[in-house]
Parts: C-alpha cells; sequence; structure tokens
C-alpha cells in the first residue's frame, strides 16, 4: 500500500476512534488553558514572535557562517563536531564512536532527529541495548510504537494503559494507577541503566553560534543525566537548530516553554561547552556533536519555503490544528507529524509524501500559533499546488473544473446554472443519501447534505436592497 | 572491517550544500531576507521590554521568592551563617537518618537540633568550596564519614542529597543557576535532594543579565572557560507524561532547597 493510501486507512480509523478522541480532546484543552496562562506572562506575544523569527531569519540567512562558528568554538573546548550529509552517515558516525568504546549499553534523552534518522533501530541492530530514558518516550518504546506528538509522546494513553504496561513490563501492582507511582517504578528502573550506561545520546534545542554552546531544554533531568553519567557522550541535531548569541536564548527559552507546555520556562536549560575539564568530578571524557543536514538544505535553497527551517519544534501547531485533532499523530506516519510535518515530510523525503498537503483545512491556526511566526498554511497551499501541478487529475475533476470556470466566467451564466443546481438537489431522493449511489458521497458519508437554499444569494441580495414594500418584512436571509 | 569515516569529505558536503543553498536562494527575488537582517541589528537585546522584570534589589528578592513559590522551590531566608548551619542539619536531619546528639553544635539552639549519622543512611555530597566547608565545619563532628567532597569523588547513585553553590540566581523565572564547576554535573541532578546555599546578592533581575553574566563581559571571562556545563534550574525535576498531571522528581531530584543568605 503507497503512504497516500495508508494515510486515507489511517486517519479514517483514528477520526472514528471515539476514546482516543476524548483523551486528546481533554489533553489539548488542559494544554490550551495553560498556554493561555502562559502567554499572559508576555508583556507582548506578538512583539515577542516577531523578534524570534527575524533572529531566526537571520540564523538561517547566515547558517554557514554561524555552523562554522559554532564548529570553531567548541572544538576549541575539546568537542568533536561531525557533519552528517543524510540518515545513513549520521547513523554510520555514531556506530563508530559507539564501536571504538567497546559500548553495549546506550542511554538517550528525547532527540527528534534520532526517530528522524532510525537510531535506536540501528544501535539495537548493532547489539547495543538502548535506552529512551524520557518518560513519554520510555513508555512508548516499552510499547514498541512511534512517539504520538514531537513534545507528549506517550499523549494518547490514559493512565490506564500506562498502569497496565508497566504492571506487564516492570512488575507493578496491576491497580497502581497512580502518576507518582507509576512514575517513581519507572524512575527505579531507569536509574540502574543510567548508572551502567557506557554512552548517552541527547539532542539539541539550540546551538549558540557566539559561545560555541549546545542548549538543551528539558522538564525531567534525564538529559542532564545522559550529560552527567556516561564516559561518552553524542549530541545528535540538525543543522537549523543556530542561535547566533546566546543572549538569544533570553527569548527563546520562555517561547519554547510557553508554546510548548505554557510554562514560563523548562526546569532545566542546561548548555554544554564540551566535555569534561580537568579538574572536574564527572561528565563525559568525550563530547561528539553530529550535525544533520538530511534534506534540510534542500529546503533552504527555496527562499519561499526555508522559513520552514525556523521551527524550534515546540509542538504548538499540533495542538491548535483541527486535523491532528481529530486524527492524532500516528496516522500521519512520518516522524514530524501536524501541520508543520505535513508542510516538512513532502520536502525532506520528496513526492510519496506529496498527499500530506491535504491533511490540512488550510484554517491558518497553525500559523496563528507559531511562536516563530511561520506562515504554515501558506506552505501547505504551496505544497498542495506543486503535488496538483505534479500529477494528472481524473478526467471528471478537469471537466468539473472546466465546466464550473465556464459557468462563472459570465454573470447570467452563473445565476443559470445555480438555479440548475438547486433543482438538481432538491430532486435527489433523500433514501441515496450517503450510499454509493449518491453523486455527494464524498461528503454526505459523514455530514448530513444541506437542504438546498430556496434563492441565490445575488437574488436575496437583490431583494434586501431593493425598498421595501408596504407592511413587509425584511427579508431573512437563506439558511 | 570498517572503513574510517571520510570526516572532512561530509563536512565539505554539508557546508558546500548549505552555501550553494543560501546564494541558490538569494537571487531569487522572493528572497526576504535584507529587510529582516536589518531588524535583526536592532535585536542587541532580544527579551527587553516583553517581561515585566523587578527592578533590582529587594523587588528582585520578592520576586525570586514568589516564582520559587510558583514553581515549587523552597526558599529558606537566612540571617547567618551559624543559622545556615542549624537549618542545614534540621534538613539533614530529616533526610539522611540522622540522630540526635547530645553534643551540642554552638549556636544549632536546642539539643533536638543535633545529630549524628545513623549507621547505614546514605552520604552527602558536597560541592568542596570554602563557604560550604565553613557552613559545615559545625556539623563535621556528626556527619563524620558521611560527607564526600566533590574534590574527593564523583557524586554517585546513593547519595542522600547534593549540596552546591549557585552561580547566580534569577527573579524573573525563580531559578538557581549551577556549572560543572559546583561540585560537578551529577551534584545537582542526580540526588533527591538539592540544596544550594546561595545570597540574596546573587540575584539577577531577569535571563538577560543572567546569561551576560555567564557569557562574560569579554570572551575569556566566559563561564565555560572554567565550567564544562552549566543548567539553568527552575524547580524540582517534573513530568506530566501521564494524563498531563504534574508528579516532581521524575529523573532530578524531588525537592530544591535554597538557603539563601540575606546579608550578603
Amino acid at each position: 500500500m503507497n503512504a497516500a493510501r495508508q494515510f486515507r486507512h489511517a486517519a479514517r480509523a483514528a477520526a472514528q476512534d471515539a476514546e482516543i478522541a476524548g483523551i486528546l480532546r481533554f489533553n489539548i484543552a488542559t494544554y490550551d488553558a495553560a498556554v493561555a496562562l502562559g502567554r499572559g506572562r508576555f508583556l507582548d506575544w506578538r512583539e515577542a514572535r516577531r523578534r524570534a523569527e527575524a533572529i531566526k531569519r537571520d540564523a538561517i540567512a547566515q547558517l554557514d557562517r554561524y555552523l562554522e562558528e559554532f564548529e570553531r568554538r567548541i572544538i576549541a573546548r575539546g568537542a568533536a563536531v561531525h557533519w552528517a550529509p543524510d540518515a545513513a552517515a549520521a547513523r554510520e558516525i555514531i556506530l563508530e564512536i559507539a564501536r571504538r568504546h567497546n559500548v553495549r549499553r546506550v542511554v538517550k534523552s528525547k532527540s527528534m532527529v534520532s526517530e528522524e534518522i532510525h537510531l535506536r533501530e540501528a544501535l539495537e541492530q548493532a547489539g547495543m541495548a538502548t535506552l529512551e530514558t524520557d518518560l513519554g518516550e520510555y513508555i512508548v518504546q516499552l510499547r514498541n510504537e512511534p512517539p504520538y506528538h514531537i513534545v507528549t509522546p506517550a499523549m494518547h494513553l490514559r493512565r490506564e494503559h500506562i498502569a497496565g504496561l508497566f504492571h506487564q513490563k516492570l512488575g507493578t501492582p496491576a491497580d497502581e494507577t497512580s502518576p507518582e507511582a507509576l512514575v517513581r517504578a519507572a524512575r527505579r528502573e531507569m536509574r540502574q541503566r543510567f548508572v551502567a550506561a557506557d554512552l548517552g545520546i541527547t539532542g539539541a534545542n539550540f546551538l549558540i553560534a557566539d559561545h560555541g554552546l549546545v542548549a538543551i531544554t528539558e522538564n525531567e533531568g534525564n538529559a542532564r543525566l545522559c550529560a552527567s553519567l556516561p564516559p561518552v557522550q553524542v549530541v545528535l541535531t540538525g543543522i537549523e537548530k543556530l542561535l547566533p548569541r546566546l543572549a538569544d536564548l533570553a527569548l527563546f527559552w520562555p517561547l519554547l516553554a510557553t508554546a510548548g507546555t505554557g510554562q514560563p520556562i523548562t526546569c532545566y536549560n542546561s548548555l554544554l561547552g564540551g566535555p569534561r575539564r580537568g579538574g572536574e568530578p564527572d561528565g563525559p571524557r568525550e563530547l561528539h556533536i553530529v550535525l544533520l543536514d538530511n534534506g534540510r538544505s534542500r529546503v533552504l535553497a527555496d527562499a519561499a519555503q526555508r522559513e520552514l527551517l525556523h521551527c524550534i519544534r515546540c509542538g504548538a501547531c499540533l495542538n491548535a490544528c483541527p486535523v491532528f485533532q481529530t486524527i492524532g499523530g500516528h496516522a500521519y506516519a512520518t516522524t514530524y507529524p501536524g501541520p508543520i510535518g505535513a508542510a516538512l515530510t513532502p520536502l525532506l523525503r520528496g513526492p510519496a509524501y506529496d498527499h500530506l498537503a491535504y491533511a490540512t483545512s488550510l484554517c491558518g491556526a497553525c500559523a496563528e500559533a507559531c511562536p516563530v511566526g511561520i506562515e504554515i498554511h501558506h506552505q501547505l497551499l504551496r505544497d498542495r499546488a506543486q503535488a496538483a501541478a505534479a500529477r494528472r487529475r481524473p478526467w471528471s475533476e478537469r471537466l468539473e473544473i472546466r465546466a464550473l470556470a465556464w459557468a462563472a466566467a459570465k454573470p447570467r451564466r452563473f445565476e443559470r446554472a445555480g438555479r440548475l443546481a438547486r433543482r438538481l438537489l432538491r430532486l435527489r431522493p433523500q433514501a441515496i443519501d450517503g450510499t454509493r449511489l449518491d453523486p455527494l458521497r464524498p461528503w454526505t458519508r459523514y455530514r448530513q447534505a444541506p437542504e438546498p437554499p430556496p434563492q441565490s444569494f445575488r437574488a436575496w441580495w437583490r431583494q434586501r436592497n431593493s425598498p421595501p414594500a408596504p407592511n413587509s418584512m425584511a427579508a431573512e436571509p437563506p439558511s | 572491517m570498517t572503513s574510517p569515516i571520510p570526516e572532512s569529505r561530509n563536512r565539505e558536503a554539508v557546508l558546500g550544500a548549505v552555501r550553494q543553498a543560501l546564494r541558490h536562494a538569494a537571487s531569487n527575488p522572493a528572497e526576504r531576507d535584507a529587510p529582516a537582517q536589518a531588524s535583526r541589528s536592532a535585536l542587541e537585546f532580544p527579551a527587553r521590554g516583553l517581561f515585566s522584570i523587578p527592578a533590582p534589589g529587594e523587588a528582585g528578592v520578592q520576586r525570586f521568592l514568589e516564582e520559587c513559590a510558583a514553581n515549587r522551590t523552597e526558599v529558606i531566608q537566612i540571617g547567618s551563617e551559624e543559622q545556615a548551619s542549624a537549618v542545614l542539619i534540621k534538613i539533614l536531619e530529616s533526610v539522611m537518618g540522622l540522630e540526635p546528639n547530645p553534643a551540642a553544635i554552638p549556636g544549632a539552639g536546642p539539643a533536638g537540633n543535633t545529630a549524628v549519622v545513623a549507621a547505614g543512611s546514605e552520604g552527602l555530597y558536597v560541592q568542596d568550596a570554602p563557604a560550604l566547608r565553613r557552613l559545615l565545619s559545625p556539623l563535621l563532628e556528626n556527619l563524620s564519614g558521611r560527607i564526600l567532597w566533590s574534590s574527593a569523588t564523583a557524586c554517585e547513585e546513593n547519595r542522600a542529597a547534593g549540596l552546591t553553590l549557585a552561580e547566580a540566581l534569577v527573579a524573573q523565572t525563580g531559578s538557581v543557576i549551577v556549572g560543572s564547576d559546583c561540585g560537578g554535573r551529577a551534584a545537582s541532578v542526580l540526588p533527591e535532594l538539592h540544596i544550594v546555599y546561595a545570597r540574596a546578592s546573587q540575584i539577577a533581575p531577569d535571563l538577560e543579565t543572567a546569561l551576560a553574566s555567564l557569557g562574560g563581559a569579554s570572551a575569556n571571562e566566559s563561564l565555560f572557560d572554567r565550567a564544562s556545563m552549566a543548567s539553568v534550574v527552575t524547580g524540582p525535576s517534573r513530568t506530566a507524561d501521564i494524563e498531563k498531571l504534574l508528579v516532581l522528581g521524575a529523573h532530578g531530584p524531588r525537592r530544591l532547597i535554597v538557603l539563601l543568605c540575606m546579608n550578603a
């Protein structure tokens, strides 16, 4: 089955799942309330977005310079910087580091880029036990499924699901469903793995050019443990994560936290300058930074698309999107779901994902939610135009469009066509509503067909604006 | 056998692709970067005017206390070093299973405030700094053998608490900034309890000021020339991955206590 058909099937199934719908509604409502409060802490949220956009635009417009500056400064403190043109190269670089150190056990913190290159699978195939240590990621790893959401990986699960999973995998009591006890059990289990790990892998939220720093944002402390306990650390990240200056974090840390969870600032914001220094009691002896391209420079080459590289992976557009709210995260079958994923995936992974340009209502809620002001719906519309131009539409659709163009070309024609259409709609027998005989089936399958109005809008408008006849009421608009 | 990675070729491939993409995009009429660069230069202080920031001094302390209350950092205001020692032993009694010790500690008040370490309890991991040596000196007898100094060993899994200084505090967010020179990287994240001994004069009004002080006035005054890592810590470790419910102590400390010395 190709990706487009698979998507349609998965989306349909998810949209009809009432339990998932309830869970998503609850999660997103909780998120919305927190974000509304969080935005209130900014004196001017729109100005914050404008500045963030300007800073990212500058960072991306001079990406080569900032990358080299970052590299030079962090190498000066003893880190190694590796460049990976694609996913295979990144995997090979990391496997090579792991083999050199005879790594058997890996602990990982949350990184969407590692999902993008299927790093965990590669490490496990090479015989290295690899543990996701972010609680949400740990839960979906135990369930053997990809993250559901880029910030909240286990968003689709209720505590009973997690309690059942932990009972089965960790031996917690079957009736133990309190979040405190479940978190406790996971912490205990993972602590042993942290202590025994030979390699820690983290992502990066930002790379700071002027000081040569890796900035990592988290709430749990697992990324800090990944950077503290194992003797070797790898940071895997995309080349677009650059910020020009350390000072920019005074804006981007609160911005990311507010858009991501509604927090004023995330619990832990860490800055890595290099491996352990002489005299320090702990920290990795080696720090490797892997900078991944994997299609990003292609996006960069198109001035109209490159603002997609401004994305800071906060997840706000997913929560705001009516399509995501209906079909959830797994139906997309992409590393990055939701509006930003729908816009980015066809560019990173090619025309097999063109159908995602249709996974949008083009309502613009994503752009409104985006803290760095990416006009995601415009990007999706552009992707859609490209997808449409790339292949021949079915004859029926071409005929329809041609007929519509002909009818709309002259006002008289348009009016007559409308009258004809209203009459035809009224002739449609109720009995075929939503069945395969119904020519309106794509619409009526899931919705009630509207009653055709008694008159056209234009007729109603003329009537409304003509001088009222004595004793007559103003005309009601057609419903 | 594995062949060596053609690292330099990879570097040129990625950087070359980026440069070519930038040239390509620059020749496109849709290019909108020129005005953006102009507005960027105006953003010397990206966060300025976006947040309500307390004035330095008293207001900063007040705001720090409020933000800490909101993010679940426990702040104990301290008047003198003796008082700090007394408060510290109280805390350690409860978390390390200390038992009352009749050999009273000077200035520690009634005998109930003093303690010895019970057999089998876990140790206290402490950043080796003069201020913390002074703070602990009245307790050395009681804690003998139970204090692990960062100069001697790394913080390990079974420590009851980590005691460190801070690089700076941030009023705007109620944050504590710890560097890896504050007893290493693990001292402030591995134990269930992290205790910070700090002075009110260390409170920076906002993130902008705090970040500037980390970066240093000039390139060679940066914190990162003496510490390999720093973390802005805002409350105890937490997660909301299960039904969006807040649980403290996810992977890091379940409690974060700041002993805040009011007279600088």
